[in-house]
């Protein structure tokens, strides 16, 4: 109910409890202030929004809208007052504008103008830092606002900054008083929130004036948060980029997304095709690379077969490129040979949840998580891989006192932030998720009504849980039992709960199994199916989401209609002119195997880099270098492109329209900024101009006409196109009039009951022997990004870290004779590396870790090929099990 | 210093704590090692407790001196005469510009209000306080505790 409260004389309705400032603003009153910030807590000490209530003299950010409220915003007093309060913050700043580059972008500035003081250079002798690779500061133009400080505690839960001294001397420090010194990890929140010129971009102090400049909207390529930004342009080039403040990332983004896309534009970039002859790359003219691939791939097909020749589709490409991908592979080609990297990645999710709910996608929404009272976050390093959605995670627990439970091998950075760490040994999942499930049963702490009503197979699923007594489980996975069941009754008696995992659970030959008992864990304690408690995946691509949404696999066509269902292929195939394959295509590593085995001669692949993100990478490059016919479509010479026959210059995401769809089903928006680099063309008119020239017409005019096709074909995009693009909407979206999902299986599951698949624990693939004692495990860094195509090009990331490591537990390491930045050998069954040990209590002891990101000492020519047998993900997490290091 | 630490579990502690552990070292100051120490049994990062430190001048963080003398100028100890004993004091010791003097074995610092107004002017040489102070007095005091 609204109150009235008198302004300036006059009366108005407002909320109880709303923000004075605020509310004075949406009335149109033009209040000054610095240190106040809508994103953040009320600091009340700039003084400049000072306004008269019932004649008192207050700050108006640190009131509430209460009865009986008489506001003056104005008056000769409160101006004198507010000016000569701005007199003293400015007293001391080097307000030298002339020589800044954010002249004219200065909150300071702005203000000095509205109340008629005048600024001015001054030589103030505070030392600027400008040890952090990304950013600068400069205490002699900071206002001392707090803003930055309370930013990186408030919204990146991080709390690297503070105050240090005192006086005429405070500053804003970092570590022991240089950024270089601390924990910062350079997402730049505290850039966006300065209202001058004290924190700025590295980037941007290379420009003499930003102004003027044009502002671009679109989407990011570093994860499947699918943050939106504003890319700042000057003269062809980026200033820097901003976090734009809406949905998903609400302004927020993290240091690859602020700092990561100077890598984009190196000069090694592809500019014009190159066909390879004699083993030496030759430039070529469109016309003839097309020409030549079109009569190659019509030459294999006729003489054996259109299942001899597959295509792998990419998760970084647009949601229209990959529905055209697809297309050409099934319509032009015949084949429903067509993957992408989501089978190493989440292949087990879908294939698991498909089972259990019906339906392969996170159930909720990312904004959901922070409203979630108790957050199990298992096999996701959340911090890293995903770092704006740990930052909704940590806020849950900072400000809304959430419960966090983190089941992880590693102690991740958001162990600092969890009730419970539970540290199960690699490969264990479906033990310890049979364990709390075992303990919420004898305890009686299950949801009854949710089962009955809501889901199928119980009894027997409950007969298989009753054997992990956590007794059991703790001589399996290595968790001590209490734990276990302290996890149980804290999950079970949540008011919502919410599972997050990643690759932890998935990566494995148990990928599926484990994923089942995720969904299990989910219906046995009613939640799923409703607002903040859920099972969400966490993707990791920007569009891996979406790359199987328009059908980039080998089993189902757009919209998860399965290839060997006849009614819906029939509607495929008269939407599509032509007859198409029933017969289930085969997944990346099948690929792979089959052109060992001769059964496939051409690899069409657009934008993946298998031969450093696939396992058993020595096997992977021998099939690269055997295949007949390789053609590779990337926007530079990746190490897959160098095995191929000819290479396509594809654009970047800057330089094109379409859309990705996020972690949370949303669709989001692409926008071209730039032209096409040199010859470079866009991945879908590539695909159609030789699907055209092999005899399958493909031609569209644009990216939103393909989105038009994709929604005909596809029920879960049925309602959209681009006209819909402001709403932002989450599929499923039915029909023109549907407003999207927010979070899925509210009424009923997808598949109508959800069904309790009962499992059993296997031992990972490979376990830990005499000869090879460790157990080895793959993963991300926060700096890079899967086979670093772009982040190892990007001049700031690569300042943070640029060198492979190996993690390495300090005990295993006093074994072997190791100390931190020695160089060490790691060798398992199928190859070996060398590459620097890092001694650390990250790793439990009898573990390692390395990211996957550097080809100089490729992960991946040591991880296991080894597959799940229903979703044939390979066991990226634990499979190497046998590993050693030694000394080099 | 461990055991300093588990005495304190709580963040609002952060100033007993740090003030235990430089009751029990030779050298009144923190390494960068130690407050990290300190950060991470607080689950706070080290720029936090920078700031503290830095803050409290009672917390010398910069120099490794033998003897901290503080002495006071807020306005009860300043009318008495405490900016001419600054002086003296600065003189006498030989301080350079970071105020160290007695051939390195003294800080002179210039405080806020010790809470000793009624014997101003007063100053503190570690932690013993000294007060109704002269150029003599002060004198006398600074050999007595050499």
């Amino acid at each position: 109910m609204g109150i009235k409260v008198k302004v300036d004389g006059k009366e108005y309705t407002a909320e109880r409890e709303t923000n004075l400032l605020e509310f004075l603003r949406s009335i149109g009153k033009d209040i000054p202030s610095l240190c106040y910030h809508p994103k953040i807590s009320e600091t009340g000490s700039c003084r400049l929004c000072l306004v008269k209530v019932n004649g008192k003299v207050v700050t108006s950010c640190t009131q509430k809208v209460a009865d009986s409220l008489e506001v003056t915003t104005n008056d000769e007093e409160i101006s004198i007052l507010r000016k000569g309060v701005f007199e003293l913050l400015v007293h001391n700043l080097n307000a030298d504008c002339d020589s800044c580059s954010i002249d004219g972008l200065c909150e300071v500035q702005d203000l000095a103008q509205k109340l008629d003081v005048s600024l001015t250079g001054k030589k103030v002798d505070g030392l600027i830092d400008a040890t952090s690779p990304v950013l600068q500061y400069d205490p002699n133009k900071c206002v001392k606002c707090y803003r930055c400080i309370k930013a990186c505690q408030e919204i990146q839960g991080k709390g690297v900054l503070s105050f240090i001294n005192r006086g005429g001397e405070v500053r804003v420090a970092a570590g022991f008083g240089s950024w270089e010194t601390s924990e910062c990890d350079g997402c730049g929140e505290c850039i966006q929130i300065c209202p001058t010129g004290a924190l700025v971009e590295k980037s941007v102090l290379k420009t003499q004036k930003m102004l003027p400049f044009e502002k671009f909207r679109t989407t990011c390529i570093y994860c499947g948060v699918g943050c939106q930004i504003d890319v700042w342009v000057k003269g062809g080039k980026i200033l820097k980029v901003e976090g734009a403040d809406e949905i998903p990332n609400r302004g927020s983004l993290c240091v690859k997304g602020r700092f990561g896309f100077d890598g984009v534009f190196k000069p090694d970039r592809l500019k014009y095709p190159l066909i390879k002859e004699n083993g030496i790359f030759k430039q070529s003219s469109w016309d003839e690379a097309l020409n030549l691939i079109a009569q190659k791939l019509s030459k294999i097909k006729d003489k054996y077969g259109a299942d001899s020749i597959c295509g792998l589709s990419s998760a970084k490409c647009t949601n229209e490129e990959n529905y055209i991908f697809q297309k050409f592979m099934r319509a032009t080609i015949g084949t429903n040979n067509v993957d992408h990297c989501a089978r190493l990645c989440h292949a087990s999710t879908v294939a698991g949840l498909m089972m259990s709910f019906g339906s392969g996608a996170m159930t909720n929404s990312i904004d959901e998580l922070e409203q979630s009272d108790v957050i199990l976050v298992t096999g996701s390093n959340t911090t890293e891989a995903h770092p704006v959605i740990s930052a909704f995670i940590k806020r849950a627990v900072i400000k809304n006192g959430a419960k966090l439970i983190v089941v992880d091998p590693r102690r991740i950075d958001l162990t600092r932030f969890a009730t419970l760490h539970l540290q199960q040994k690699n490969g264990t999942d479906v033990a310890w998720l049979n364990g709390m499930m075992n303990v919420i049963l004898n305890e009686g702490l299950e949801d009854r009504e949710f089962i009955k009503e809501r889901t199928e197979g119980f009894e027997e699923f409950r007969s298989v849980v009753n054997e992990y007594t956590p007794e059991k489980v703790e001589k399996i996975t290595g968790i001590k039992k209490e734990l276990i069941v302290e996890a149980a009754r804290l999950f079970a008696k949540a008011k919502s709960a919410s599972i997050v995992f990643a690759m932890g659970i998935t990566q494995h030959t148990t990928g599926t199994d484990n994923v089942l008992s995720i969904a299990n864990l989910a219906m046995l304690t009613g939640n799923v199916g409703k607002l903040y408690s859920g099972v969400n995946p966490l993707r990791g691509q920007n569009n891996v989401q979406g790359a199987g949404d328009v059908g980039a696999l080998p089993n189902v066509l757009p919209g998860y209609q399965k290839v060997n269902d006849e009614n819906r292929r029939k509607k495929f195939e008269e939407a599509w002119g032509v007859s198409l394959s029933g017969k289930s295509g085969l997944t990346v590593i099948e690929m792979m195997n089959a052109i060992l085995e001769d059964k496939v001669k051409a690899l069409f692949v657009m934008g993946e880099n298998p031969a450093l993100s696939d396992p058993n990478l020595k096997h992977v490059r021998e099939a690269l270098e055997s295949v007949d016919f390789l053609v590779v479509q990337d926007i530079y010479l990746s190490e897959t492109a160098e095995y191929a026959d000819v290479v396509l210059p594809a654009c970047s995401f800057l330089e094109k329209e379409g859309t990705f769809t996020n972690t949370e089903r949303r669709i989001l928006k692409v926008n071209k900024i730039f032209e096409p680099l040199g010859d470079s063309r866009t991945d879908w008119q590539i695909i159609c101009d030789i699907s055209t020239l092999m005899g399958y017409e493909m031609r569209y005019k644009s990216a939103s006409e393909i989105m038009d096709e994709i929604a005909s074909v596809t029920p879960i995009y049925g309602g959209f196109s681009y006209n819909r693009l402001d709403e932002k909407l989450q599929w499923p979206i039915w029909s023109k009039e549907h407003k999207g999902t927010k979070f899925l299986h509210k009424d009923g599951f997808t598949r109508g009951k959800g069904k309790f698949v009962p499992v059993d624990y296997i031992n990972p693939a490979e376990m830990p022997n005499d000869d090879y004692p460790l157990i080895l495990s793959t993963g991300r860094i926060l700096y890079h990004y899967h086979t670093g195509t772009i982040s190892r090009r990007s001049d700031y990331l690569t300042e943070y870290i640029n060198e492979p490591f190996i993690e390495v537990h300090p005990e295993d390491a006093k074994e072997c004779g190791v100390k931190s930045g020695d160089l060490v050998r790691v060798t398992t069954n199928r190859g070996s590396i060398v590459l620097k040990a890092l001694v650390c209590n990250v790793v439990f002891k009898g573990s390692v870790f390395i990211p996957f990101h550097f080809k100089e000492a490729a992960a991946n020519l040591l991880t296991n090929d080894a597959l799940d047998p229903i979703a044939k993900i390979p066991e990226f997490k634990v499979a190497s099990a046998k590993c050693r290091v030694e000394k080099v | 210093m461990e055991e300093i630490l588990n005495r304190y579990r709580d963040r609002s502690y952060l100033i007993e704590a740090i003030h235990d552990i430089l009751d029990e070292k030779d050298e009144k100051s923190l390494t960068d090692d130690e407050i990290k120490k300190i950060a991470r049994h607080f689950k706070i990062n080290t720029a936090e407790v920078l700031g503290v430190l830095t803050f409290y001048t009672m917390f010398s963080v910069k120099w490794k001196v033998k003897h901290t003398i503080r002495i006071c100028n807020s306005p009860a100890c300043y009318i008495k005469g405490a900016k001419e004993l600054v002086t003296f004091l600065k003189n006498y010791l030989g301080c350079d510009k970071n105020n160290i003097g007695g051939n390195g074995s003294f800080l002179v610092e210039e405080v806020e209000c010790l809470g000793l107004c009624d014997v101003a002017p007063a100053v503190m040489i570690d932690d013993k306080v000294f007060g109704n102070l002269n150029k003599e007095k002060l004198k006398k005091i600074i050999e007595e505790n050499k």
